[in-house]
């Protein structure tokens, strides 16, 4: 464990009904004071109850968990404390604004809840909260007669207002629509980079997340899978699934050949490939793994060396403007290709793509 | 040390499971177990000794029973698929058409809740008696033909009251997901090249099927087990249904005593009628909650334009105040002013007197029975809006052990009839003299809080599913410890909904008759009781008078709990 | 002791109308004195009788002005067989239960048969020995079946048991669902004459009532033209000014109604006394006065001038299970009457 992680959660684990799947199983995560750490994942995979055992919501059935200098949950020495004195503030995926208060009124909630402050001094502070969100004007408007939006402003508000040591973001953005999530997703950064905040954020939106996060824990069946930043998690993943959940990508099967001090030569259906770095010993069989915006393409005429380049002939483009989506065809092996348009191929030319020994990786077998 | 917090959860869990477990037995398995031991003891007293099988096999096999059932089931049919289709007009007129003045037609639809069954049954004796009914009498009139038109002491005749007497209920449970259905798929529908009414056949009618057949279910079981109307309607013409079966054989045996044995014995069938019924009571309803969830987000879709309809369509609903409200109350207004039961009739103005009204003032027993009705009103809805909170609440926010027997016995109570109740908690309460409540208002409270339980949970179950569980978790994010998380978070958001529950509870328990006519004994003459005693006596013009008053109280208990659901949403029945 | 003299003058003034001598008086007079005072030390005795609660609480308040120091409440159970199966249903739960018991032969004879009724020496205390059966039941009134008619729809007063059958009120005759009356009447008839009879009385196609009282409204608002009813609850309609009248029958049925002390009174001296004085002329006129109906075994009574004269016949309380059984039969054949 890290002296410097503000919150530290270890070996943590829970199951929700005897018998049943874990939903969490062996967590370990530290949490460093004023990062954006993000729980990545699909559905189900583990990332909300982690969140929710940080929160105190639930109860862990192994395992401890800190913030800074106190110990929230220890199963071994039987530490729970209860959620409401964890000095953690947390947006809800619903945002749960209480219906029956007025905007002002749930900003003041928790200022109350925690007897902080004198009246005038708490309104003030609820006050700067909600014009840090951009919703001054809207403190005596009923929250029933919020947009999405406002109600997500709001949240976040109620959640900053308590200036709260960690801030716990359980998919704020998943019940917005795509103009306001951009613009929301925006703010979010810009907020908490302005307040130094500790936040721990789930989603399951890859783009959300690598572009808001310093960290990122992916996780998988209620299991840490990878844990980095976001650039080492999408051009350097640890597995097939971490590959694919991260973005597009082609996974072709390939085989070590040779294992040298600058890279290794595998082969593949298509043809034999030079790939930087060592991660394995000649004979095995691996997954070769390559993004589309990585392919390069060229015209059949290229005088590029001729390493991890091949012969293709396009057999579809599609065309977005920014961007061409090519789809060629080596032999009997299809390779997709994303380029910028501005050099563009038609259907049925014959080009060359490049596949550079950077950016090809080789993964594991097994959870293809 | 090893007492961790996850334990102490699941051990207040354990503990709350079980407390709810043994009030629920309490109120509900107790009674039904005294009735089941009683069908086997020689003179149906479950605590004498001996066993005997007697009973049994003479309720059971007594050549008349396939009749009775067969009369209840026609009579519970009829009037629930009547209450059902006018509910169901009601709901589609006022809700989703460009009906004239539907918002003064909205706020009025429930006024009916306030006239008691038994009094509208009274009423129609009188609107329809074969010979004084009003109808009857202008028909011969007109028509020169001496003879009843239309008999209200027939089959027909009853399941036309009790069709009108369930037609607010149901237009309260198919009001919300009537006026729900989602302007997606509505519009996907229009697009489609359907028409008004074609949309509402082919999408409205099947998305409600599930809201409509749990309503049909309700409607159905309120009818198999209620008294009243049969009680003043069916006796006189010797149609029997098992309800008014089972008061006869408690005060009209063919011998001097009760047949409690055979009461017992008659008990197998509603329980047995309860399993399968709750059981598809509950999977209804949970198919058609989902339903509303599914719609709950959409907007509201545009009114269906009547344009010439309109006018049929007023006409209908006026008829329905008329059928439902103004004719009986004018009816029993009629009789509550003449010295002795009469004819509606302009010769007979001369006779008309107050004098019933104010003896009704000046009776220290009739301000005895209504200062009980209230007390016994109030007590009953307190218990069942608390009751059924604490149900819903660990029904639905716990993981506790039981869960789903605690949502069944608090639903159980809906098929077991009022008189049958009434005789097991005499049974009960004779038998556990340490708590005194024998002849007491108690008892008539405790026969309501099982009888009303269902309605309550039920209420309470919808709100809370409505309800996020991280509206009060964001509470308790902010800080705030758990009792402040009841006070500002829960409570306010479920007190318009625990005020529906209470003030419904409130003007049933204040009009119902059958459980405390079983239960009158020495202090606890209620309203109800009091006016059926005045009927049965030959006192109808007293009694109707009673009546009056006891309506006057039941309007306004309605339009406050009208007020309340407004506030809080759908806490329907 | 001023309160003793004032008991002593309501037992005197509840004996004067008794053909004794104003020895046997003053005997009398002794006895009901110490009762009463023996009253005044017991908890409220509770009646259990079928009449509404007003007019139970009109008799309550004479009885406490005659006899201020005991107490008497008045419970109102529906129907005579609902008070028999209360009290049977009370005490063998061994729960508190009625002092004094007031229901028709029927009842008071099951009763007597599962011993619930304790002996008093009510003789001693002044009542007419003619009232008292076997020490135990005191006869209190009497229901008198007649027939009800409505005097606009019925234009030939009725004559007596065939005009019932009558083929033009078909469908306008009312009956009491329980065939009391019928059953009485087996004493003078037998039971083949009167079976043939009710018969005939289903095949008109009556209306039912849960008693003779909606019956006599059900006349007086015209809805039935006429029906086998009884005297005592036929006239509150009547004495409003109902357009109906009775007729009396030839024989007249009677179902007498008897008072006693149950056997687990907590009471005992104030349920005698109660009894006492209820069955005294005194009482019983007040009783009459309430609910329309007293003995007619007491002269004061207007029940006893209604019946004088009149050749009437019931069953004895000692006699019956005759009565019991065509009861039973008749029920059996209302409760197996077609539904249409």
């Amino acid at each position: 464990m890290s002296e410097a992680a503000l919150l530290s959660v270890e070996r943590v684990a829970k199951r929700y009904a005897e018998g049943s799947a874990a939903a969490v199983e062996d967590m370990t995560i530290d949490v460093r004071e004023g990062e954006f750490f993000t729980l990545l994942g699909p559905s189900g995979c583990g990332k909300s109850t982690t969140l929710r055992l940080v929160a105190g919501l639930e109860s862990p059935d192994a395992g401890r968990i800190r913030l800074a200098q106190t110990v929230l949950f220890d199963a071994a020495k039987g530490v729970n404390v209860q959620s409401h004195k964890r000095d953690i503030a947390m947006v809800f995926q619903s945002y749960a604004i209480w219906p029956h208060m007025s905007v002002l009124e749930n900003v003041l909630f928790p200022l109350e809840s925690l007897g902080r402050y004198g009246r005038a001094e708490r309104i003030a502070l609820a006050r700067a909260a909600l014009d840090r969100v951009g919703l001054a004007q809207f403190e005596h408007r009923s929250s029933t007669l919020l947009s999405g939006g406002q109600q997500q402003r709001v949240a976040l508000a109620r959640a900053i207002v308590r200036q709260a040591r960690l801030v716990l973001l359980d998919e704020p953005l998943s019940n917005l629509d795509t103009a306001l999530r951009d613009q929301m997703r925006d703010e979010l950064f810009v907020l908490q980079k302005q307040l130094g905040a500790t936040v721990v954020y789930v989603t399951h939106d890859q783009d959300e997340a690598m572009q808001l996060s310093d960290r990122i824990a992916l996780m998988r069946s209620g299991k840490l899978v990878d844990l980095g930043d976001p650039r080492r998690l999408y051009l350097e993943p640890r597995s097939a699934f971490g590959a694919k959940f991260l973005g597009r990508t082609h996974l072709h099967r390939a085989k070590v050949r040779e294992v040298s001090g600058t890279g290794s030569v595998v082969q593949t259906t298509f043809g034999d490939l030079m790939i930087d770095g060592v991660r394995a010993s000649a004979g095995i069989d691996m997954l070769l793994m390559i993004r589309p915006e990585h392919v390069e393409v060229e015209p059949q005429s290229s005088t590029r060396p001729s390493a991890n380049s091949f012969e293709a002939r396009i057999v579809s483009m599609r065309f977005s403007g920014r961007t061409v989506l090519y789809e060629a065809a080596i032999g009997g092996e299809r390779l997709e290709a994303l380029t910028t348009s501005s050099r563009m191929f038609e259907q049925g030319d014959v080009v060359r793509l490049h596949l550079p020994s950077s950016r090809c990786r080789l993964l594991p077998l097994e959870d293809a | 040390m090893k007492a961790s917090a996850p334990a102490t959860r699941r051990a207040g869990e354990w503990a709350a499971g079980g407390a709810l477990l043994l009030v629920l037995g309490y109120l509900v398995v107790l009674p039904l177990l005294i009735l089941v031991v009683a069908a086997f003891r020689p003179h149906g007293f479950p605590f004498e000794p001996g066993v005997t099988f007697a009973h049994v096999t003479n309720a059971f096999l007594d050549p008349g029973l396939p009749r009775l059932i067969s009369g209840t089931l026609t009579f519970a049919i009829g009037a629930s698929a009547l209450a059902v289709m006018l509910g169901l007009l009601l709901a589609f007129l006022l809700e989703r058409t460009d009906m004239p003045w539907r918002g003064v037609w909205r706020a009025a639809v429930v006024l009916p809740m306030a006239m008691p069954p038994m009094l509208l049954g009274i009423a129609w004796t009188l609107l329809l008696g074969p010979r004084i009914g009003v109808f009857n009498v202008m028909l011969s009139e007109w028509t020169g033909v001496r003879g009843p038109f239309l008999n209200i002491y027939s089959l027909s005749g009853m399941i036309f009251v009790e069709g009108l007497a369930l037609a607010p209920s149901a237009y309260l449970m198919l009001a919300a997901p009537v006026g729900n259905i989602g302007s997606a798929m509505q519009e996907a529908a229009a697009m489609s090249a359907a028409g008004p009414l074609r949309r509402w056949l082919k999408i409205d009618l099947p998305l409600l099927t599930p809201a409509i057949a749990a309503c049909a279910l309700v409607m159905f079981v309120a009818g198999l087990v209620v008294f009243d109307i049969p009680a003043i309607i069916g006796v006189p013409s010797k149609i029997i249904v098992l309800s008014t079966h089972i008061y006869g054989l408690a005060h009209n045996p063919p011998e001097s005593l009760p047949r409690y044995g055979e009461i017992g014995a008659l008990s197998f069938l509603f329980i047995g009628l309860l399993v399968g019924l709750v059981a598809l009571y509950q999977r209804l309803g949970a198919r058609a909650q989902r339903y509303v969830a599914i719609t709950g987000r959409g907007w509201r879709s545009s009114p269906v334009p009547l344009r010439a309809w309109k006018y049929p369509a007023v006409a209908f609903v006026i008829l329905y105040f008329l059928l439902t409200v103004a004719a009986p109350f004018a009816a029993l207004l009629w009789t509550s002013l003449l010295p002795y039961q009469a004819r509606i009739s302009p010769d007979l103005i001369g006779l008309l007197t107050v004098s019933n009204h104010l003896a009704f003032f000046g009776n220290a027993r009739a301000i005895s029975a209504t200062i009980h009705s209230l007390e016994v009103a109030l007590l009953a809805a307190s218990a069942v809006a608390v009751l059924a909170f604490l149900v819903a609440a660990y029904v639905n926010r716990s993981r506790g052990p039981g869960r789903r027997i605690i949502d069944l016995l608090a639903a159980a109570p809906l098929a077991i009839p009022g008189v049958m109740m009434g005789m097991a908690l005499i049974f009960v309460y004779l038998t556990f003299d340490w708590l005194p409540v024998y002849g007491t208002i108690w008892i008539i409270v405790l026969a309501f809080a099982a009888e009303y339980l269902p309605f309550g949970s039920r209420a309470m179950n919808g709100v809370m599913s409505q309800l996020h569980p991280e509206l009060e978790e964001a509470a308790r994010m902010s800080g705030a410890a758990p009792s402040r998380v009841l006070r500002k978070i829960l409570l306010p958001l479920f007190l318009p909904a625990a005020m529906a529950v209470w003030l419904w509870v409130f003007a049933h328990a204040l009009r119902a008759l059958s459980a405390p006519v079983m239960l009158q004994g020495r202090d606890n003459i209620v309203l109800s009781t009091l006016l059926w005693g005045y009927w049965n006596s030959g006192e109808p013009t007293i009694a109707a008078a009673i009546g009056i008053w006891l309506i006057v109280i039941l309007t306004l208990a309605t339009i406050g709990w009208r007020l309340a659901s407004r506030r809080g949403g759908a806490a329907h029945v | 002791m001023t309160d003793f003299g004032m008991t002593r003058r309501s037992a005197l003034a509840l004996l004067s109308t008794l053909p004794v001598s104003f020895i046997g008086r003053e005997v009398f007079a002794q006895a009901i004195a110490s009762l009463a005072e023996r009253a005044a030390s017991e908890d409220p005795a509770v009646w259990y009788e079928s009449s509404r609660p007003d007019q139970g609480d009109q008799v309550i308040a004479a009885f406490a002005k005659a006899f201020p120091k005991a107490k008497v409440r008045h419970e109102s159970i529906p129907g005579g067989n609902g008070v028999a199966a209360r009290v049977t249903q009370e005490s063998m739960a061994g729960a508190r239960t009625a002092d004094i018991v007031t229901v028709g032969g029927g009842e008071t004879t099951q009763l007597l048969k599962a011993n619930l009724i304790a002996p008093q020496d009510f003789e001693a205390y002044g009542l007419d020995p003619k009232l008292v059966f076997s020490k135990r039941a005191v006869h209190t009134a009497v229901t008198v079946y007649c027939i009800v008619y409505n005097k606009t729809l019925v234009k030939k007063k009725p004559a007596g048991w065939d005009d019932l059958l009558d083929p033009q009120y078909k469908g306008e005759v009312g009956t009491w669902v329980r065939a009391a009356a019928l059953a009485e009447l087996s004493r003078a008839w037998g039971e083949d004459k009167v079976m043939a009879y009710y018969n005939k009385l289903l095949a008109q196609e009556p209306m039912f009532f849960n008693s003779a009282a909606p019956l006599a409204q059900s006349v007086a608002a015209g809805e039935i033209a006429l029906g086998l009813g009884s005297y005592h609850n036929s006239l509150p309609p009547m004495k409003k000014g109902a357009p109906i009248d009775i007729v009396p029958l030839d024989p007249s049925p009677m179902s007498s109604v008897f008072s006693f002390v149950a056997s687990k009174a907590r009471s005992p001296a104030t349920a005698a006394l109660f009894i006492s004085w209820l069955c005294s002329p005194a009482g019983n006129v007040v009783y009459e006065e309430a609910t329309d109906r007293g003995t007619p075994l007491i002269a004061a009574t207007k029940t006893a001038k209604f019946v004088a004269g009149l050749p009437t016949t019931e069953w004895p309380l000692d006699n019956k299970e005759p009565y019991a059984a065509i009861f039973e039969k008749m029920n059996r054949m209302v409760a197996n009457v077609t539904v249409k």
